[in-house]
Order: C-alpha cells, then structure tokens, then sequence
C-alpha cells in the first residue's frame, strides 16, 4: 500500500472524527452570541454514545425500510467522504466522474430516509417526507451545475482535481467566479443540512421542520446513525466550500507526484500545514453558520425556494463568468 | 437471417393457432410458448447481429403493390430489438395468467368467470403475436412501404389489447384516444415517406441513404419535423402524448409491459433511423444549417422530460404517474439524442459517443424498470382493485415481495446509485460535460450546462415523484380495507417481477461491458464516418468500472454499519410500539400524509410550470357544513391541443352536418351551385 493512499485513508479517519465536533462549534457560537454558556464542545459525542446503547423502538406500521435507512445512509455518507479530497491531498478513490457519484449519494441518502419517514405513517414525518424530497428536489441540479462547472474550469472530472488542486494563480485569477460558486454551496449548505433560515436543528415539533421531524421515530442506534451521517453531511459541505475557497501552494507539490512511491517527497511539516490550512476553513464555515443561525429568524417556508433560487443565480453567474 | 425469419414464423404461427383454437386456455398457451421460444431465438438472433462487423440483409420475393419485402438488421436495429424481444417473450408468458386474473376479477371470486366478464382468448393471443411480429418487423424493415405497413399493423394492434373486457367507459374513452393519436401520427408518417420516395425514386432505405449522400433532399427540415411529429406521437414526446396517460393507464399489465416497454422506443428508433436517411452523417458532421435539428431535438426533449415528470408528480393515480414518467424518460432520451447531434457536429467525438452510448443504454433502462413498475401496479390493482394513491397504503407489509421488486424499481427510475437508471443519467451527464468543455470558446457551453440542469432537476423530481409514489402506497398503513386485504399474486407475476428486478440489478453492475457493447455497435453504425479509434473513451470504461465497483463498496459500508447497530442493539432486542404521534393517542390511518398533500407544496411552487387548480371552499357561516375542497393537476399541454386543435375540427365536423339536411330543394340547389362553379370555372379557365 503506497504512502499516499495510507494518507487519504488517515484522513478520511479524521474527518468522520472531527465531524461532530462541527456541531459543536455551531452551538458554541449560538450560545456566545445569546450570551449563554452554553453546551459542551463535545456534546454530539456524548449524545451519540449513549444513544448507541440504547435499545432501538420500533413503530407497528414500519417495515424493513425503516430499519435499514439508517444503515443505508450512513453507508452512502461516508462513501461520499472517501470521493472528497482532503484539502490539497487526493481522495481515497478518485476517479473521473466522482463528482456525479457525490450527487448520486445525496440522492440514495435521501432517498431513504423519505421512506424511512413515510414508513411510519405518521403526518409529520409525511410532511417533513414532503419537504424534504421538494427542497433537494430543488438543490439538486444548483449542486449539479455547480459542479460541473468546476469540473469545465478544471478540465478534469474527479474531485480530487477540481477543488483539490487549485493553484493561488489560479485562483487569483478567476477568483469571482470561485466566490460565487463557494456563496453557491453556502447558499444550498443551509437546506441540505437543515440550518436556520430554512429548517431549525433545535426543535422538531414545529410545523415547519423537515430534517428532525423526519427522524422523529428513529431511536437508539438507528438515530445515532441518522445524527452522525448528518454531522457528516455537514462535513462534506464545509470541505467542498473550503476546497473552492483556499487554494494551497502545496498543490503543485501533490500534482506532480506520481500515484506510485517514488516521487517527491513531502515533507511532514508540510503535511500538518495542509491540514490545518484545510481545517481551519471548515471550522470557519461552521462559526459562519452558527452566526447566520444566531442573527437570522427562521424564513416562512414559501420563501425557501427563494434561498434556493438564490443559490441558483449564484452558480449561474459563476457559469457565465467562467464562460465570458 | 434465417432465425429472425423463424422468429417471425414462430409469432406468426403462434398468432394463428390462437385465432383457430378460439377459445379454452390453449387459446392462450399456444401463443404463449411461441412467443417465449421466439423472444429466445430472437435475442440469439441480436447477439449475433451485433457480432457481425456490418448489417446483415435479406429480402423475401412477396409481391407488394408497392416497395418490396426488404430486410435489414443492422446495430441499431439490433440495439432495439434487444427489449422487443425480451419483454414480448415475458408478457407472453405472463399473458395467459393475468387473462385468467382479469376474468376473475370481474367475478369477485377467484376461479369463477362470469358471462360477460370472460376475454375471447383466441382473439387477445391473436393480436399479442402479431403486435409482437409487427414491432420485429418495424425494427428490420428496410423499405418504406414495408415499414409503413408494419407500422400500421403495430400501431393497430393495441387498439384491440387495451381493453380486452371492453366494458369499462374509461378503457373505451382511452382506446378511442388511443387510435386517434396512432393514426394522426401514422398520416404524418405517410406525408413523409410519400414525399421521400418521390425524391429518391425508390422506397428503399439504402437507395434513400444513398441520394442523400449523392443528391441531398429537398426540404429536408421540413422532412425531419414531419418525421419528429409522427414519431414523436408514437414516442409520446410530451406535447404530443395525449394519447399516453389514457392507454397506458387502462391496459392491463402484460400490455402495458409492450406498450409502455418497447412500443415508445420505436418512435425513438424512427428518429434515429430517419436521421441516418436525412443525413447519413448526422452524428459526426451535421452541416451548419442544419444545426436547428439538434435545438429542435433537445428542445422537445427537455420539455417532454420536465412535464412529464411534472405532471407524473401530481397524479393521483399510480398508473397514470408511471405512464406520465414514461414522457420524461422519452424526453431524456431525445434530449441526449439532440446533444449528440450537436457534439458532433462540433467536433467533440467523446461527448458524441458517451450521449449516445447514454441514449440507448437510457432506452434499455427504461424497458426493464418500467415493465417492472407496469407489473407491479398491476399485481396492486389486482389485488386490491384500486390504482388511486388516496386509497392504498401499507402493503408492504402484506405483499413484501412486489414491494421489494417495486422499491428497487423506483430506486432506478429516480436514478438512485448504484442502480440502472443512474449508469444511464451517468453517462448523459458526463457527455454533457465533455461536450461543454470540447466546445470551449463557443457559446455551446451555455447549452450543455442549461441541459446537464435539465437533467439534474428532472433527476432530483423523479426523486420526488417515485418515493411519494412508492411510499404512499406500500408504506404506512393502509388506508382502506381493500389495501389492508392484499395478497401476493401468482407465482409466475412474481417471478416476472423477480426477472425484471434481477435484470435491473444486473444491468447496473454491468454497465461497463454493455457500454463497451453500445460504443462498439455505434462506432460501426451511426458514428462510422468519425472513424475508429479516433477518440479515447479508455476513462469512461473505466470511470464504468468505478460505478460498478461503487455499488460493491457501498454493499459492503451498509453491511458493516448494519453489523455496528446489530452489536449495538444486541443486548434485549428492539422494542415494538405504536407510530408516535406527538402526543395524539388516536392516529389513524387517514391522517396519514397523502398524494395530495405530498405533492402541493411542490405544485404551488412549480405553479408557472405545473398550473394546479385548487378549489377550497371559504367558511363563511358560523356553523360550517360539510365540504369538499378539490386538488387537481391538469394536463395542460394536451388540454391546449383540446382547445386549439380538436375542439376546432370537431366543432366544424359538427357543422358540416348541417349541409345533410335531407330536404330534396336543398339538394338540388347544391347541384345547381356546383354546376354554376364548374361551368364558371371551366370558361374563365379558357
């Protein structure tokens, strides 16, 4: 096994570690801001550790579906981690194309938590079922766009290349098209991850919840899974916006290694510099979002696809800018 | 040759003995083994032609008042016939049971057939052959007489299979639209060929395929919109699909599996075959004037797939969804088919093969999952008599294993990874994207990304659509007694079902050595003038051996985290409760989200698109009485024909009566006003 894929392997490790400390940065910022002392750093941890000793209820009317989504989409999110490139440093598979494949499991996590929520028969989980399936309906090709649109600007099709390897000329150079992909993914960040302006993480029994009155019968383990692979959602989102927004010199180190052992070698302080060059972004997006959650009230639901709509215009533009 | 000519026998043969044994079940069984030892010997028959480097051709010395009897078989038809095949050989076998099935139903009770409820067995096994034969030799004529004629004959067929109780008004209603829609497009068909054969003078393809190469047609964009309606209809391209939702939704499963399987991908191939007649070199240099063609196609193509989408999400029927959907795949397929035209024509050879490769493995795709959902809906409706999502609900539990098979064939409608439906979204999508970054520096870009949104959103409604689909009715509980006494249907609908399934899953894992198929039969066919080996497609081959690889590491992640939560929750086992309601004691099953509520929030957004029309009565009294409120989704592309086209010729057919007076004066006034006209004319004239 070469270096570099030991490499990529340690850091997919480190993002599905780091990823519910996310949440916990979010909160932390809520709290200052409020004024509050607020909960520990940690709290997902803890919360998940003992959710996976608790035993699992299960509703009359669920089938295998429900049993099995958790699974399904916790499986699908962290495959999504291995196609993603941690900063400069090549994803554990990545092949051309991935960047669909990063779109296609969206779709199979969603796909199963909607029947998940329908399979209890409950209105509420129908209902967050509903809108759920409308707003990634929505996102979907805005992601898609986007994407493709790094991909044309990389002239290559993996992820690795498209938002792993950005040389500061080069980004410099086109540097309001990138701004305007990264508000993009900002913008479609917030729905997909249920984050304030559109859904709020904190309570689930308001009629205009989606993501936590989806998995408001999921228990145990099961939720655990649920929570985690949401964090890890999260994750994902924070590195495709750090990936477009922080170009790394490291880059034309990486570039021009070979796959194979025997090429340059990097230098381990390099290393440690990438990472936290790569982390600190990610942790940055995440006091972003805590602050949009603490400044911002929660919009009506009607005025959602105008969030969406605005991620629309965003990666438009960003098209035509790259275009012109 | 000789096999496809015994296949055709074998249809024939088998359509005959069903009309002479009338009645009893050999009236069906016949039929039923000729179709199945057909659809074997036909699918030998594909793999063999796609193994010769070139068509193979053959002609039979039957006098035709006009053309002759030519056959040819080349990749493309091969590549169509593919699906004819398998799913005219599936719904023979299935044939003779859902017949039994259907004449049970209308008696109530299982094993007993009322009078008038019974089917003329040697009729419906007749028809079911011939439609078979005609779709066979739709695909290997190679005369256009001879293609006409099949085309007819196929066209016709179904008219007799929709309804085969005929008692039901909706079915008749959907029969007549039916044979309307076939026959306006059959005309269009005949303008066109008409015209053609004049021009060439010859009906045959290769002399057509010839003078256009040496002479090049007359009014050829006229020719190719005329080819694009006719086929179009028969496509069931959104604007012109009327006729879809109606038949599709009446025919009973193993008629649907045809219709909705193979039928709709023989517009495709007219489109393709018309092209190649057109302009042998469409697909590799399309002349610049004729760029239009390929704006037109992706045109169509992108309004056919968000409509029909669109309108499938707002169905209350689960039949009428699928049929609707069956608009937005068509659309996807042509919309592809029109990038590919345009990459092409540009010189981007990669982003060419890959759209079409996505095309016709988008095609396959389509037949397989399809005829799954087909069979499904129908094993529902015969166990439960109801398709309407309102009334179903919870059958998940009491039949797991149509369930299971319609799950997965939701899953790979709405292009969910790793299944079928993706591989062929993947590869529009990557075409797509090479065609917008080999056209660099033009403004074709622009196109390819506005597509590549198309195909995103479409893919992230039929997300929408199927979960609300799938998960209204065989999840939750059941919202009406005859959802909660639903049974399995017989042993050979299932294991139809399991084929199809086992086919879709098989088909996704391998989608690399079938792409490898695809690309190799175009380059000999549509894409023989770019030469071979001009481009590099060794990435796409092995980005397919990513995806495929994909779904084995995704197996193995959900195994594992599977194993994580069974350890977890090992120690006394899962508890069982009721749905917890937020603290209500009494949920029923009607408070349940519907197909309605589901899908109104998306309606009111998408409201420019979609027009719904929501009527909800205002509380004006104190002490309000019972009301209705009404949703519903209009299908308002074909109510804008109704208005602007049919309710026109009707309403002057209407009128034109009135000169039938049967007054003798009035007659002789005609008599008299004709003969003033002639004499009038006749000496102005000199």
């Amino acid at each position: 096994m070469s270096a570099r894929i030991l490499l990529s392997l340690f850091f997919v490790l480190l993002s599905v570690l780091l990823a519910p400390l996310l949440n916990g940065v979010i909160n932390r910022v809520k709290a200052i801001v409020a004024g509050r002392k607020g909960r520990p750093l940690l709290q997902l941890y803890y919360d998940l550790f003992k959710l996976m000793h608790k035993n699992p209820v299960y509703s009359h009317t669920s089938t295998w579906f429900f049993r099995a989504a958790p699974a399904a989409g916790l499986a699908a999110t962290i495959f999504a981690l291995c196609i993603l490139p941690f900063g400069p440093f090549a994803a554990l598979c990545s092949f051309p194309g991935d960047f669909l494949l990063l779109a296609g499991l969206f779709a199979l996590v969603r796909f199963s938590l909607i029947l998940a929520a329908l399979d209890t028969g409950s209105a509420f989980e129908g209902m967050g079922a509903a809108r759920e399936a409308m707003f990634s309906a929505l996102a979907e090709p805005i992601l898609l766009l986007s994407l493709v649109v790094l991909a044309y600007h990389a002239g290559d099709y993996s992820l690795s290349n498209m938002i792993g390897c950005l040389h500061p000329d080069l980004w410099a150079a086109n540097r309001p098209f990138f701004v305007m992909i990264a508000i993009a993914f900002f913008l479609l960040l917030l729905p997909e991850n249920c984050r304030i302006p559109v859904d709020d993480p904190n309570t689930h029994l308001e009629l205009t919840m989606i993501h936590e009155v989806m998995i408001l019968d999921h228990s145990g383990p099961d939720l655990a899974f649920l929570e985690y692979a949401a964090s890890l959602k999260l994750w994902i989102f924070c590195m495709l916006i750090s990936g477009v927004l922080m170009p790394s010199s490291l880059t034309a180190l990486l570039a021009e290694s070979p796959p194979v052992d025997g090429g340059p070698v990097i230098a381990f302080g390099d290393i440690v510099l990438a990472t936290l060059h790569t982390l600190l972004p990610v942790f940055g997006i995440a006091v972003l979002v805590g602050l949009v959650e603490s400044l911002m009230a929660r919009l009506r639901l009607e005025r959602v696809p105008q969030v969406l709509t605005l991620a629309a215009c965003f990666a438009v533009f960003a098209a035509l800018v790259l275009w012109r | 040759m000789l096999i496809l000519f015994a296949t055709l026998v074998l249809l024939l043969g088998g359509a005959f003995a069903s009309l002479f044994l009338r009645r009893g079940k050999w009236a069906l069984y016949v039929p039923a083994c000729a179709l199945a030892l057909a659809a074997l010997a036909g699918i030998g028959f594909c793999a063999y032609a796609l193994l010769q480097p070139s068509g193979l051709q053959a002609s039979l010395p039957l006098p035709l008042p006009l053309g002759a009897c030519l056959f040819s078989v080349d990749h493309i038809s091969a590549l169509f016939l593919i699906p004819v095949f398998l799913l005219s050989g599936l719904g023979g076998v299935l044939m003779p049971f859902r017949v039994r099935a259907l004449e049970w139903a209308s008696s109530g009770v299982p094993g007993v057939t009322v009078k008038g409820g019974d089917i003329q067995h040697g009729r419906h096994g007749f028809f079911y052959c011939i439609l078979s034969a005609a779709m066979v030799l739709v695909l290997s004529a190679s005369d256009a007489v001879f293609f006409l004629i099949a085309w007819e004959i196929m066209s016709l067929t179904p008219f007799f299979l929709i309804s085969p109780q005929d008692k039901d008004s909706k079915e008749r209603y959907a029969v007549w639209i039916y044979l309307v829609a076939a026959h306006l497009g059959a005309l269009v068909l005949l303008l066109l060929f008409a015209d053609m054969s004049v021009q060439a003078d010859s009906t045959s393809f290769a002399v057509m395929e010839s003078f256009a190469r040496q002479s090049g047609w007359q009014g050829a964009g006229l020719l190719f919109v005329l080819a694009l309606v006719g086929f179009g209809v028969k496509a069931g391209l959104a604007p012109l699909h009327m006729w879809m939702p109606e038949a599709h939704a009446s025919a009973p499963g193993h008629v649907a599996v045809l219709l909705s399987g193979t039928m709709l991908n023989l517009g495709i191939y007219g489109i393709v075959r018309l092209l190649t007649l057109l302009a042998p070199d469409a697909f590799t240099a399309l002349a610049p004037d004729r760029f239009w063609w390929s704006y037109l196609l992706m045109g169509i193509g992108a309004f056919s797939a968000v409509f029909g989408i669109l309108l499938a999400l707002a169905q209350s029927d689960m039949k009428r969804t699928l049929a609707y959907s069956s608009a937005e795949n068509m659309g996807l397929i042509c919309l592809a088919l029109g990038a590919a035209l345009l990459a092409g024509a540009r010189g981007a050879d990669k982003a060419c093969v890959l759209l079409l490769a996505g095309a016709v493995l988008h095609m396959w795709n389509h037949s397989l999952f399809k005829s799954l959902l087909f069979l499904g809906a129908n094993a529902v409706k015969e166990s439960t008599h109801v398709t309407t999502i309102r009334h179903l609900g919870g059958l998940q539990k009491r039949i797991p294993l149509t369930g299971g098979c319609m799950a997965l064939g939701c899953a790979a409608i709405a292009a969910v990874p790793p299944l079928n439906g993706f591989m062929s979204e993947l590869l529009m999508y990557l075409g797509l994207a090479f065609g917008s970054e080999a056209t660099r520096g033009t403004e074709n870009p622009l196109i390819f990304w506005g597509l590549f949104f198309v195909v995103g959103s479409v893919a992230g409604l039929a997300l929408f659509a199927f979960t609300r689909m799938f998960g209204l009715i065989f999840l939750g509980t059941p919202r009406s007694p005859e959802s909660l006494e639903a049974k399995e249907p017989d042993r050979v609908l299932q294991s139809g079902m399991l084929l199809l399934a086992v086919l879709c899953l098989g088909v996704s894992l391998a989608a690399p050595w079938l792409f490898s198929l695809v690309e190799h039969s175009l380059r000999a066919t549509l894409l023989s003038a770019a030469g071979t080996g001009t481009t590099d497609l060794s990435f796409a081959h092995e980005l397919m051996y990513w995806y495929a690889l994909a779904a084995l590491v995704l197996l193995a992640l959900f195994s594992l985290a599977w194993l994580v939560r069974r350890s977890a929750s090992w120690k006394s086992g899962p508890g069982e409760s009721p749905t917890w309601d937020c603290g209500y004691r009494y949920p029923s099953a009607r408070m349940q989200y519907s197909g309605g509520s589901f899908s109104l929030s998306l309606a009111l957004v998408l409201r420019p698109l979609l027009r719904p029309m929501l009527r909800i009565p205002a509380i004006r009294d104190l002490f309000p009485q019972r009301q209705h409120a009404v949703m519903s989704s209009p299908d308002w592309p074909s109510a804008l024909w109704e208005r602007l086209l049919f309710n026109p010729v009707s309403a002057l057919a209407e009128w034109t009566k009135n000169l039938q007076s049967g007054l003798v004066n009035v007659y002789v006034l005609y008599i008299f006003i004709a003969l003033v006209a002639a004499l009038t004319w006749a000496l102005g004239w000199s």
